[in-house]
C-alpha cells in the first residue's frame, strides 16, 4: 500500500509486519529491510513454525532413521500374506523351487520360492544378478534361503522384489553325487554332481537356438550335458573343457521322454586337475551301502529329521508296498552286527506279535543312532520297504529314524523252578541252575536245567542266542538264564531270549 | 524457445547416440540427464548465475512510497550522458518495484528519437501474472519527460516495460557516429549462448570422464554436451535476439532470423512433441526383440501430421466466426518474462 | 436389477458422494479409496460381499468427480498469507481479485475437456498404440525419471536477488530459495528411501506405507498455513461467462494433455509434475490457458492412469487408485473396458454439472465460516485418518514429513521438491544403485 492512494486488493487487513517499521516499504517475508537494513519483525507463530519445520525436518528424519535402522524385519509366512500387505518389506525363509532364471533381455532374473504354506516368484535386479553370480549366492532348487523382499500384491498374483543381496541368506542343497549310468529318468527334477572327461564339446551353428552338448564319461558310462550361452561365457576357461576332467552340478530333466541333463550355471562346473577321485576312505560296508543304495529306487529326500513318515503295523508290511517310507514300532528280537571285513548291514529283527520284520541299516547309520536296539527294548523304526529273497524288510537310511520307545525291561529275579506252571506261559522268568548234557535241535540247542525244586528244557535258538554265548556253556556249569515260558508236548520249557540271556554263575 | 522446450530438444539430440541408449538400457541414464541439461544450460547460466554478478553503472530505483516518473527519466538520460561523454559502454539497471507479495508497480521507458528525450509513464499495479489490478491504471498519470544527449538505436522492437520479479537491463553502446545502441539484457546471451562454449564445456567434462572412466566415455560425453549445448544455440537464433554464436571469436551478438517469438505456443509445443516423437524412434531403432515394426513416416503420420490434421479441423470448427486473436510475444523480453512467470 | 443399471447407480453415487466429499480441504480420493478397500476385503467371503460391478464404477466415479471438483478447495480455500508466501498460484490470484468462481470454473471446464480428450481420443487409440510405446520404453523408465527430476531441479529460477549491486550477496540473496528448493527434494528423498525399504508402518498396513509421508508433505502444511494465515478472502462474484472460447480451450488441451499424459504413463511422475510440464508447455501471458491447462492435466493424470489398467493388451499399473483396486480385482478383457469408459463419461458429466452448485455453496460457506475452522475440521479428519489406518508411527512419519513439507512454503521453493519423496529413490533403483545407498544408509 503506498501513500495517499487506496488499498490494493487484499491489503485492506494486511498485517503491519509486511512493511518495513522504519521506512514504511512493503518487504514481505523478509526480516531485515533491503532499503533501509532495519529489522523487521514477524509473528511469533511465524518465526515458530519456521523453527519447528527445521527441526522437525532434520532431527525428525534422524529419529525415523533410526527407529527404521534398528527395526527387526517380520518373518512372515506366504500363507499369512494379505492384500493389504502389498508394498511390505517382509522377510521370507523357505526352499528355493526353481533355480533362479536370467531374462532374456539379460538385466536381471528370477526364482521360485516356496515356505510351505505358499509359493511366490522373486525377482532380482542386475546388479543384484551380478553380485549373486559372483559371490556364488545364485538360488538353485532345493536351497535353503532367508531374505528381505518388497511384496507386491495383486488380485491374481503375488511377486517378490529382493530388497537386499547382504540379507540374502542362502544354505545350498546337497546335490547327490551320481554315477553316470546310474542317471534314470527317476531322477527327474534333481541336482545332482557328475563328473567324468569330457570327451566332445558340441558348439551350435551361429544364430541356432540349439544348446551347447557336452559329452561326458566316466568309468560307468557316458552321457551329454546341455547348456547355452549364457551359461557357456560363465564357464572359467571353456577352451580347455574338450579331453578335460570336470565336475558339475547339473539338473535332471526329460526331454522327448529320454534323459536331459541341463547345466545351470557355468560356475557349476569346475574343471579338475586331474580325474575325479573316488573316495577310497569309506569302510567297505559304507562303499557297500553306497553300492546298495544306488540300486534302491528314487529316495524321498525332501523329508528332513522333523517329519515323520506314516506308521503302520508290522503285519501290513508287504512286497507290494516295495519303495515306500514306513514307520514302524516293535521290540527288537534280536540284533546282528555285520562280520568284521565283511559287506554285511547290521540286521535287526523286530517282533510284534507273531508278526517279525528285518530291519537292516549299515554302519554310517548305525554311527547315527543314539540308543542302540537291544533284543526286547521296543524301537521305532522309519525306512523303506525293500524286499530281499521274496521277503520284505526296512532299510533304514538315516540314524535319526532309529528312536527308542521303551528301553528293554530287565532281567526279573531268579525263582524257582517249582513255581513256575502252565499259567506262566508268556511270561519272562529268569532261573538259576544246572545245565545237562547238551541236546542239538537242528537250528538250537537245548539243555536241562535244574535246581533244588526240579528241572525245565532250557532252549536256545541260534537265530536268537549268540554264538558267543552258547559257546562257552557246558555240562556242570551253573547259570542264569533268562527266557520266556513256553510248552512243548505238554512240558514247559524256558526259550531263551535274544542276545546275551544265558550267564555262566560258576 | 521456453526452458522446457531447450531441454526436451536436448533430449532429443541426445537421444540420436547410440551410446545414449546403450548405456540407458544397462541403466545408466548419464547421457539423457547430460543432454537435458546441457539443453537449459545456456539459460540456467545467464539467469541463475551470471546476472547477479554483473556490474551496472546506473541503478534506477523508483522508491516504492513514493514513486516518480521524472525520477527515472532523469536517471536514464544521466546514463545515456556518461556514455557519450565518456565514450563507453554504459549498462543501466532498471529496478523493479514491488508493493506487495503479488503487487508490482509498473512502469514503462520508452525513447523518442525524434523529440531526443525519453518519456517514463508509470502504469497499473499488476499481480506476478501481469495482469492489471482494476482500479489503479491511473495512480500516477504523470509522464516523465528528460532530454537525451543522443539518440539511442534500438534496432529491435524491446519494449522497455519494469513490473515483476527482476527489472531488465539495458547496455548503452557508442557509435561511431556518436548515436548509441541500446542492448536489451546485455548479460544474457554475451558469452553463455555459444557454440564455442559448448565445444570447450564438451572438452572440459570430456577430459573428466577420460580420467575416470577412459577415452570413449570421453568422446561420447563431449559430442553429447557440445550437440545439446549447441542446439539451445540454434534455437534461440531463429527468434530476435539472436547470440553471440563464436564467443570468444566473435564479440556481439548476431541478431536472430526474427522467425518466431520465443514465447510463441505453437513453435514452442511443436519442438517439444517431435522432439518427443524422434526420442521415440531412436528408442526404438535399438529396442530388440521388438514384435511391432513400422518406419519414420508411419511414426510422422501417426503422432504428428493426422493429430495435426485433427486438431486444426477441430480448432476450426469450434472458432468458426469468431475473431481469435492469439495473444503473441512481445519481442526479445519473452525470455526475460517467461524466466520470471516461472519464478512462480 | 440387471448390471447397466447397477453400474449407472454405483458410478452415479461414487460421483455424487466423492463431488461432495472433495469440496473438503486437504482430503486425497486415494485416503478415501484406502479405507474402502480394506473395508471390501473385510466384508469379501461373506454375506455382505461387495461384487466388483458395485465397487469398480463407484471408484470410477470417485476418481473423476475428484480430479474435477478439488479444484474447489484447493482454489477456494487457500487463501495466501503475505508474509509467508513469495507467489501466489495462478487460481489463487483470481481468489484474491474476487473472482474465485470464474477459476474455479475455468478449471473445470478444463477438466471436461480432458474427458473429452480421454473418451474420444485416448480410449479408441490407447489399446492400438499404448502397447507398442510401452514395447519401446521398457527399460527405458529410469533415465524418463531422471530427466524429470533434473528439469525439475533446474527450472526453478530464483526470487530473490532482485535488489542492491552486483555481487555474493546478490548472488545467495537469490540462491536461499534455489538452496532451500534442492534441500527440500533431498531430505524427501531420504524420507523416501527408509519407507521404501524399511517403513516402520506394520506390514499388515502396507499398502498404505506412503499415505503418512504424502499426507505429511502436502495436505497437513496445507492446512497449517491456512490455520496460521493472517489474510482474509476478499468478497467473491460469480459470472455467468467465462471469456473462454474454442481456440483456448484446445491449446489447453493440448498442453494439459501433454503433461497429464506423461504423468499417467509413466511411474511415480504424480499429477504436480504433470501440471509443471502443462504449465511450462504452456503460452504463460494467457492466465485462462495455464488455469484450463491445470484441469486438463489434473483429469488425465488421474483418470488416464486409473484407465491404463484397463486397457486390453496393457494392463499398466499407475496411481495409487489403479494399485489399490488391482488388490481387489483384474481387468480381463474389452467388457472391463468400455465399463470404465462408460463410467468416466458419465461421472464426468455429472461431476462438471455439480461444479457450479458446488462451488457456489463453498463461496457461501466461506462468506459465513472463518476458513481457518474449515481448515481445522480438515487437519483433524486427515490425521484421524493416518492414526486410524497406520497408527502412531504412522503419527510419527506424518509429522516428520510436515516438518519437510513446510520447509518449501516458509522458505520460498517450490512445493513440487517434495516428490522427491518417490522420484529419488525410485529412480535410483531403477538405475540399480539403489541398493548402494541404502546400504550406505544402514537400511539394507
Amino acid at each position: 500500500m503506498t501513500e495517499n492512494k487506496q488499498a490494493l486488493p487484499g491489503h485492506e487487513t494486511q498485517s503491519s509486519e509486511m512493511n518495513c517499521p522504519s521506512c514504511g516499504r512493503f518487504v514481505g517475508a523478509v526480516t531485515k529491510c533491503p532499503y533501509c537494513g532495519a529489522k523487521v519483525e514477524k509473528r511469533m507463530s511465524l518465526t515458530a513454525t519456521r523453527w519447528a519445520a527445521v527441526l522437525l525436518a532434520t532431527i525428525g528424519l534422524f529419529l525415523l532413521w533410526l527407529m527404521a535402522v534398528k527395526r527387526d524385519v517380520p518373518v512372515v509366512k506366504l500363507g499369512d500374506i494379505q492384500p493389504t500387505m502389498n508394498f511390505a518389506q517382509i522377510r521370507l525363509e523357505g526352499e528355493v523351487k526353481t533355480d533362479a532364471r536370467p531374462f532374456r533381455t539379460g538385466m536381471g532374473m528370477s526364482f521360485h520360492f516356496t515356505d510351505g504354506t505358499g509359493a511366490v516368484i522373486v525377482f532380482i535386479t542386475k546388479k543384484q544378478m551380478d553380485e549373486m553370480i559372483e559371490n556364488n549366492l545364485t538360488p538353485k532348487a532345493g536351497d535353503q534361503v532367508s531374505f528381505i523382499g518388497s511384496l507386491n500384491v495383486s488380485d491374481d498374483q503375488m511377486s517378490m522384489r529382493l530388497l537386499s543381496v547382504k540379507e540374502f541368506h542362502l544354505t545350498r542343497a546337497v546335490a547327490e553325487s551320481v554315477q553316470l549310468a546310474d542317471i534314470t529318468k527317476k531322477l527327474k527334477g534333481s541336482a545332482i554332481t557328475i563328473a567324468g572327461t569330457v570327451t566332445k564339446l558340441e558348439v551350435p551353428p551361429e544364430e541356432s537356438k540349439r544348446p551347447y552338448a557336452l559329452q561326458l564319461k566316466d568309468a560307468s558310462g557316458e552321457q551329454v550335458v546341455n547348456f547355452w550361452q549364457a551359461e557357456y561365457e560363465q564357464i572359467e576357461n571353456p577352451d580347455a573343457l574338450p579331453g578335460a576332467n570336470v565336475r558339475l552340478r547339473v539338473n535332471v530333466g526329460t526331454y522327448r521322454d529320454k534323459v536331459q541333463l541341463t547345466l545351470g550355471s557355468g560356475l557349476d562346473l569346475e574343471i579338475l586337475d586331474g580325474p575325479p577321485a573316488t573316495d577310497d576312505s569309506r569302510t567297505p560296508a559304507q562303499q557297500a551301502a553306497e553300492t546298495y543304495r544306488k540300486k534302491a529306487p528314487p529316495r524321498d529326500f525332501s523329508r528332513g529329521r522333523a517329519a515323520t513318515a506314516e506308521a503302520i503295523p508290522l503285519s501290513d508290511i508287504t512286497a507290494d508296498k516295495k519303495g515306500h517310507t514306513v514307520r514302524v514300532q516293535a521290540r527288537v528280537a534280536s540284533v546282528t552286527p555285520p562280520q568284521p571285513d565283511s559287506k554285511q548291514p547290521f540286521a535287526v529283527l523286530l517282533r510284534d506279535g507273531d508278526t517279525s520284520l528285518r530291519v537292516t541299516y549299515w554302519s554310517n547309520v548305525d554311527e547315527r543312532i543314539a540308543d542302540k536296539p537291544v533284543p526286547g527294548a521296543l524301537f521305532e523304526m522309519e525306512g523303506v520297504v525293500d524286499v530281499f529273497r521274496d521277503r520284505p524288510q526296512l532299510t533304514v537310511e538315516s540314524g535319526y529314524k532309529v528312536r527308542q520307545v521303551e528301553a528293554a525291561p530287565a532281567a526279573p529275579e531268579p525263582v524257582a523252578i517249582a513255581s513256575i506252571s502252565a499259567a506262566d506261559k508268556g511270561q519272562i522268568r529268569t532261573i538259576e541252575g544246572t545245565l545237562g548234557a547238551a541236546r542239538d535241535l537242528g537250528k538250537g540247542t537245548a539243555y536241562t536245567l535244574t535246581d533244588d525244586s526240579g528241572a525245565i528244557d532250557l532252549i536256545l535258538w541260534h537265530s536268537t542266542v549268540p554264538a558267543d554265548v552258547r559257546t562257552p556253556l557246558a555240562e556242570g556249569q551253573t547259570v542264569a538264564a533268562t527266557g520266556t515260558i513256553g510248552e512243548y508236548d505238554g512240558q514247559l520249557q524256558l526259550k531263551a531270549n535274544a542276545g546275551p540271556s544265558v550267564y555262566i554263575l560258576r | 524457445m521456453k526452458g522446457f522446450t531447450h531441454f526436451m530438444s536436448g533430449v532429443a539430440v541426445a537421444s540420436f547416440g547410440p551410446w545414449a541408449i546403450e548405456a540407458a538400457m544397462q541403466g545408466n541414464p548419464l547421457f539423457f540427464v547430460l543432454g537435458g541439461a546441457c539443453g537449459i544450460l545456456p539459460d540456467t547460466i545467464d539467469f541463475k548465475f551470471y546476472r547477479f554478478f554483473y556490474h551496472h553503472d546506473v541503478y534506477v530505483t523508483p522508491d516504492p512510497i513514493n514513486p516518480d516518473p521524472q525520477f527515472v527519466a532523469d536517471e536514464i538520460a544521466r546514463a545515456v550522458a556518461i556514455a557519450v561523454d565518456e565514450k563507453r559502454y554504459v549498462d543501466v539497471k532498471l529496478v523493479s518495484i514491488r508493493l506487495g507479495a503479488d503487487f508490482w508497480q509498473q512502469y514503462s521507458v520508452k525513447l523518442d528519437n525524434e523529440k531526443g528525450e525519453v518519456l517514463v509513464k508509470f502504469g497499473p499495479v499488476v499481480n506476478t501474472g501481469q495482469v492489471p489490478v482494476e482500479g489503479t491504471e491511473n495512480r500516477y498519470p504523470a509522464i516523465g519527460r528528460a532530454p537525451l544527449k543522443t539518440k539511442v538505436i534500438q534496432t529491435y522492437d524491446a519494449r522497455l516495460k519494469v513490473d515483476i520479479f527482476d527489472g531488465p537491463s539495458i547496455g548503452l553502446k557508442p557509435l561511431d557516429n556518436g548515436d548509441l545502441d541500446l542492448e536489451f539484457l546485455p548479460w544474457h546471451r554475451e558469452w553463455s549462448h555459444s557454440l564455442t562454449i559448448g565445444a570447450i564445456l564438451g572438452v572440459l567434462v570430456g577430459a573428466v570422464a577420460w580420467l575416470a572412466s577412459g577415452w570413449t566415455m570421453a568422446w561420447q560425453c563431449f559430442v553429447t554436451i557440445a550437440a545439446c549445448y549447441g542446439v539451445h544455440v540454434v534455437e534461440d537464433q531463429l527468434g530476435h535476439m539472436g547470440s553471440n554464436i563464436f564467443y570468444p571469436l566473435t564479440k556481439l551478438r548476431t541478431p536472430g532470423l526474427q522467425w518466431m517469438h520465443s514465447g510463441d505456443g505453437l513453435p514452442n509445443f511443436l519442438t517439444i512433441w517431435i522432439g518427443c516423437l524422434l526420442i521415440f524412434w531412436n528408442l526404438y531403432r535399438y529396442q530388440p526383440d521388438m514384435t511391432f515394426h513400422f518406419g519414420f513416416m508411419h511414426l510422422m503420420w501417426v503422432g504428428l501430421i493426422a493429430p495435426g490434421l485433427l486438431f486444426a479441423a477441430i480448432r476450426w470448427v469450434l472458432t468458426r466466426g469468431q475473431n481469435v486473436a492469439v495473444v503473441k510475444g512481445d519481442g526479445v523480453d519473452d525470455e526475460w518474462n517467461e524466466m520470471k512467470a516461472s519464478g512462480a | 436389477m440387471s448390471e447397466f443399471w447397477i453400474v449407472l447407480l454405483s458410478v452415479s453415487a461414487g460421483t455424487v458422494l466423492m463431488s461432495v466429499l472433495s469440496c473438503l480441504p486437504g482430503l486425497h480420493v486415494y485416503n478415501l479409496m484406502g479405507a474402502l478397500v480394506l473395508g471390501i476385503l473385510a466384508l469379501d467371503g461373506t454375506s455382505f460381499a461387495i461384487p466388483a460391478m458395485v465397487y469398480l464404477p463407484a471408484f470410477t466415479g470417485m476418481i473423476v468427480s475428484w480430479a474435477i471438483l478439488n479444484t474447489i478447495p484447493a482454489v477456494l480455500l487457500g487463501t495466501p498469507d503475505e508474509s509467508a508466501l513469495f507467489t501466489v498460484m495462478p487460481g489463487q490470484k483470481y481468489l484474491m481479485a474476487g473472482r474465485g468462481f470464474e477459476g474455479t470454473m475455468i478449471t473445470a471446464v478444463g477438466g471436461l475437456a480432458g474427458a473429452f480428450f480421454i473418451v474420444c481420443v485416448m480410449a479408441p487409440l490407447a489399446p492400438r498404440y499404448l502397447p507398442v510405446a510401452q514395447q519401446v520404453l521398457k527399460g527405458h523408465m529410469h533415465w524418463v525419471l531422471w530427466i524429470i527430476i533434473t528439469f525439475m531441479l533446474m527450472s526453478e529460477w530464483p526470487k530473490g536477488g532482485n535488489r542492491g549491486p552486483a555481487g555474493w550477496a546478490k548472488f545467495f540473496d537469490a540462491w536461499k530459495t534455489l538452496i532451500a528448493g534442492v534441500i527440500t527434494f533431498l531430505l524427501a528423498g531420504l524420507l523416501g528411501f527408509i519407507i521404501l525399504t524399511r517403513s516402520p508402518v506394520s506390514h499388515v498396513v502396507a499398502f498404505q506405507n506412503i499415505m503418512p509421508a504424502f499426507v505429511g508433505l502436502f495436505a497437513i502444511p496445507w492446512c497449517l498455513l491456512n490455520i496460521i494465515s493472517a489474510a482474509s478472502v476478499p468478497p467473491q462474484h460469480t459470472t455467468t461467462s467465462l471469456g473462454i472460447n474454442g481456440d483456448v480451450v484446445l491449446r489447453s488441451v493440448w498442453s494439459g494433455a501433454l503433461g497429464g499424459g506423461i504423468a499417467a504413463y509413466f511411474p511415480i511422475v504424480t499429477g504436480g509434475v504433470g501440471g509443471m510440464l502443462a504449465g511450462h508447455a504452456t503460452a504463460q501471458r494467457d492466465e485462462r490457458i495455464f488455469i484450463m491447462g491445470q484441469g486438463v492435466s489434473k483429469f488425465i493424470y488421474y483418470v488416464g492412469a486409473f484407465m491404463l489398467m484397463f486397457v486390453p493388451g496393457l494392463h499398466l499399473t499407475r496411481g495409487g487408485g489403479a494399485w489399490m483396486t488391482k488388490t481387489l480385482f483384474t481387468p480381463l478383457g474389452w467388457a472391463d473396458y468400455y465399463l470404465v469408459i462408460g463410467c468416466i463419461a458419465i461421472a464426468a458429466a455429472i461431476s462438471y454439472l455439480m461444479m457450479e452448485p458446488l462451488a457456489k455453496v463453498t463461496l457461501k460457506f466461506i462468506n459465513r465460516f472463518n476458513y481457518r475452522h474449515v481448515s481445522s475440521v480438515a487437519l483433524a479428519i486427515i490425521l484421524l485418518m493416518v492414526l486410524g489406518v497406520t497408527g502412531w508411527v504412522g503419527m510419527f512419519i506424518a509429522t516428520v514429513a510436515t516438518g519437510i513439507g513446510l520447509l518449501p512454503v516458509l522458505f520460498g521453493s517450490r512445493r513440487l521438491n517434495c516428490l522427491g519423496i518417490l522420484l529419488l529413490p525410485i529412480a535410483c533403483n531403477m538405475s540399480g544403485f539403489g541398493e548402494t545407498i541404502t546400504g550406505w544408509l544402514g537400511l539394507t
